[in-house]
């Protein structure tokens, strides 16, 4: 799983296979970061939705 | 005392304009869940504390009901994903009627799934070695590691449902935050496309890559037996005709009209034209591997049908009857325009992909690959049923509450006028 | 993964199927040199409930004897038995390729096909991938009577339920051939074993060796005339090779259309 792991060599599966889980998963961090960051942003600037 | 108590008590909970009924005649949802989760307890206990020999599986089935249930439910959650993508990512914003009500249901899936994988493995705390010393060649180690996040990418799909219940989102800041959740969906929809599109592809990979068992294997291309694409193919397909029949059955059960008639109809449609196609690719595969990949293993079609109760009637029935004939239903609009039949055609199409599961995991371990093998038979015991019973039970209490306290169909009121 | 790459070294197995009588000596020697147990009372045993060791789709037995015969009546009937350890595929080995935490692997040197019992987590995943049924899962926790742990091989770790084990062709008494080679100042890469099974086969119908030495049984063998491996179409390489003069017994080693076991029968 990480680059210290017994398993991981740096070929060509690995890279890809973990280039593109990491990618999700950074995906994932970077758009929670952006609604907490623009929830929190609103919050700050006193905006307000109604459903 | 208890006659003083309303029966609808919890009624500062329902969605906004969305009357429910009073808790009496809730508590069979919440009861006949229960019934069946504790069912499930009881089977995992005894798996877990007594070991998989409670189990009806042996060292010629070392795949059972199980896993057939993990495939079937992963697929049928595929309306999650793939629902998301076309909202979000092909901008049928028709399908925002009917997306929380697909999450959900992926919820289900995906985490019931995952519960019963816990069990299913002989040594559970170990789970994590999967990811850990992860052999990167093996599909299972890609289904792994995909349907995990994809349950990350569930729960955070299902969040603003939750947080828009109705005294939840009286706080102004969870406004905000389910505000901006729905602004930037479309990240988690498409990463869960991804994710999507990668394990459903995977667990249809993990048998197509099985060279050594005839039966189950299949060419195909690159690192990829053909497989992994008949099985994304086919979970897409059918999961929005999965969504569809558990919306219209809350429909019937509730009395409530929840999605427009133009959105099932929309769904049908989509299906059809997945499933026909999918039914070209998965019928020149079926001959393929019958007159090209078994002869040259020194086998025939014949062969692999003839022992026990799994007999070539399998593949004719998934094919035609739950294959082509719904697939062909439903890229007829004339058929689509009939509730009833709409309906009918999308029930078969799903129901064919859980015979597709079953017939590549049981059928596959039935058939010897040595000729002096016997044919072994398979039956799951109790605790096994129940284990994959408590998942059903834990469907219908999630789900179940989901309607009940969630604003989960945008249009229920405006389809329901007082 | 493609075949082993060392073209010194490559551990193989030769079962002479003339020889062998059935007596399953092989089958004994290997539970016993690989501390397999029995079924464990699986907490049932509580309730004084025994694990049905009768039951041998959950028994654990890494060399199993096939008796297998030509279908043929009296006068014609003619018998064979044939004893499967692991066959430790060389190319693309099914189950190394499909274990997810990287429990089994083929090693690189010698090209035995090893398992981690502590690595393992019993997905099962490698045992529906062998077409030879070589591998088997621990359904119960392995039970010793009471005594029987005093004749335990030290070398041979136990295994708790929900792992696999199989035939690893006595990997440990390599390693024990390895120390003992390095102890007395010998090269440990030139050193050979043998096998519990082809140890203790009365008529000497299991040969065991390098299959790279010319001067090895096991080589001379395996390039017999009669020597033939089983479900060779699938391409697994099996490094077991069975030995016979019996077309009827060759033509139960693989899966065969009409067309050609009709061209493939001798007269």
């Amino acid at each position: 799983m990480l680059p210290f792991v017994f398993e991981w060599h740096w070929d060509i599966g690995h890279i890809i296979f973990f280039g593109l889980f990491y990618g999700a998963l950074s995906a994932i961090g970077l758009g929670l970061t952006i609604v907490a960051g623009k929830t929190v942003w609103d919050i700050v600037r006193g905006r307000d939705v109604h459903h | 005392m208890l006659d003083r108590i309303p029966l609808d008590f919890d009624k500062a909970l329902y969605p906004e304009g969305a009357p429910r009924s009073n808790v009496l005649k809730f508590s069979p949802v919440i009861l006949i869940g229960g019934v069946l989760l504790l069912y499930g307890a009881v089977g995992a206990v005894m798996c877990l504390y007594f070991g998989l020999n409670q189990t009806g599986m042996n060292d010629y089935f070392p795949f059972g009901l199980w896993i057939v249930f993990d495939l079937a439910v992963i697929a049928l959650g595929a309306g999650a994903f793939f629902t998301g993508f076309l909202t979000y990512w092909v901008n049928q914003k028709q399908l925002k009627d009917v997306i929380n009500a697909a999450v959900v249901i992926g919820f289900i899936c995906y985490s019931g799934a995952v519960a019963m994988l816990g069990v299913d493995i002989g040594q559970p705390i170990r789970g994590w070695f999967i990811f850990w010393h992860a052999n990167i060649h093996s599909m299972l180690t890609e289904v792994s590691y995909c349907i995990t996040t994809y349950l990350v990418v569930l729960i955070i799909e299902f969040l603003p449902a939750v947080i828009e219940n109705r005294q939840i989102k009286k706080i102004r800041e969870n406004r905000l935050l389910a505000h901006n959740f729905h602004e930037f969906m479309f990240i988690f929809a498409g990463v869960g496309t991804f994710l999507s599109f990668f394990h459903q592809g995977s667990l249809g990979g993990m048998f197509g890559v099985l060279y050594a068992r005839p039966f189950a294997f299949r060419e195909g291309i690159l690192i990829w037996p053909w497989t992994f694409f008949l099985f994304i193919w086919s979970a897409a397909a059918v999961g929005p005709a999965f969504t569809t029949t558990i919306v219209s059955l809350t429909e019937r059960i509730s009395g409530r009209k929840l999605i427009p008639f133009s959105v099932k109809q929309f769904y049908g449609k989509i299906c059809g034209w997945m499933l026909l196609t999918y039914m070209i690719a998965k019928s020149l595969d079926t001959l393929a591997w019958a007159f090209s990949t078994l002869p040259r293993l020194g086998l025939t079609f014949a062969d692999q049908f003839a022992g026990g109760p799994y007999g070539a009637w399998l593949i004719w029935i998934e094919l035609f009857l739950f294959g082509w004939l719904p697939a062909l239903a439903l890229v007829n609009s004339k058929v689509r325009q009939n509730e009833g039949l709409l309906l009918g055609a999308m029930i078969l199409a799903w129901v064919g992909v859980i015979f597709n599961r079953f017939t590549f995991i049981v059928v596959s371990l039935a058939i010897p690959v040595l000729p002096f093998e016997k044919f072994q038979g398979y039956m799951f015991t109790w605790p096994e049923l129940g284990i994959a019973v408590g998942l059903i039970g834990y469907g219908i209490i999630v789900y179940g509450l989901s309607y009940r306290y969630l604003p989960l169909f945008p249009r229920e009121k405006e389809l329901n006028p007082a | 993964m493609k075949a082993t790459h060392d073209d010194k070294l490559l551990w193989g197995m030769a079962i002479d199927l003339d020889k062998c009588t059935g007596c399953g000596a092989c089958s004994v020697a290997c539970q016993a040199e690989n501390n397999i147990g029995f079924k464990g009372l699986a907490g049932w045993g509580r309730l004084n409930l025994v694990a049905d060791e009768s039951d041998k789709l959950r028994s654990i037995t890494w060399l199993k004897i096939y008796r297998i015969h030509n279908g043929q009546p009296f006068p014609d009937y003619r018998e064979a038995y044939l004893p499967r350890p692991c066959m430790h595929c060389d190319h693309h080995t099914p189950c190394v390729s499909v274990c997810p935490p990287s429990a089994t692997t083929r090693d690189e040197e010698g090209g035995i096909v090893s398992q981690i019992y502590t690595r393992c987590i019993g997905c099962r995943y490698c045992v529906a991938a062998c077409p030879y049924h070589a591998r088997n899962f621990n359904w119960f926790d392995q039970h010793f009577p009471p005594g029987s742990e005093n004749y335990l091989n030290p070398d041979v770790s136990v295994r708790m339920r929900g792992v696999v084990e199989k035939c690893h062709f006595c990997h440990h008494r390599w390693m024990l051939a390895r120390q003992k080679a390095a102890h007395e100042g010998q090269d440990r890469h030139q050193v050979t074993y043998n096998t519990a099974c082809a140890e203790a086969c009365p008529t000497g119908a299991i040969v065991f060796g390098n299959l790279k030495d010319p001067g090895s049984e096991v080589a001379k063998w395996s390039k017999s005339p009669r020597a033939f491996r089983l479900l060779e179409k699938l391409g697994t390489q099996p490094k077991v090779w069975y030995l016979t003069s019996q077309e009827w017994i060759r033509q139960w080693g693989d899966n065969y259309l009409e067309s050609e076991k009709a061209s493939a029968r001798k007269g």
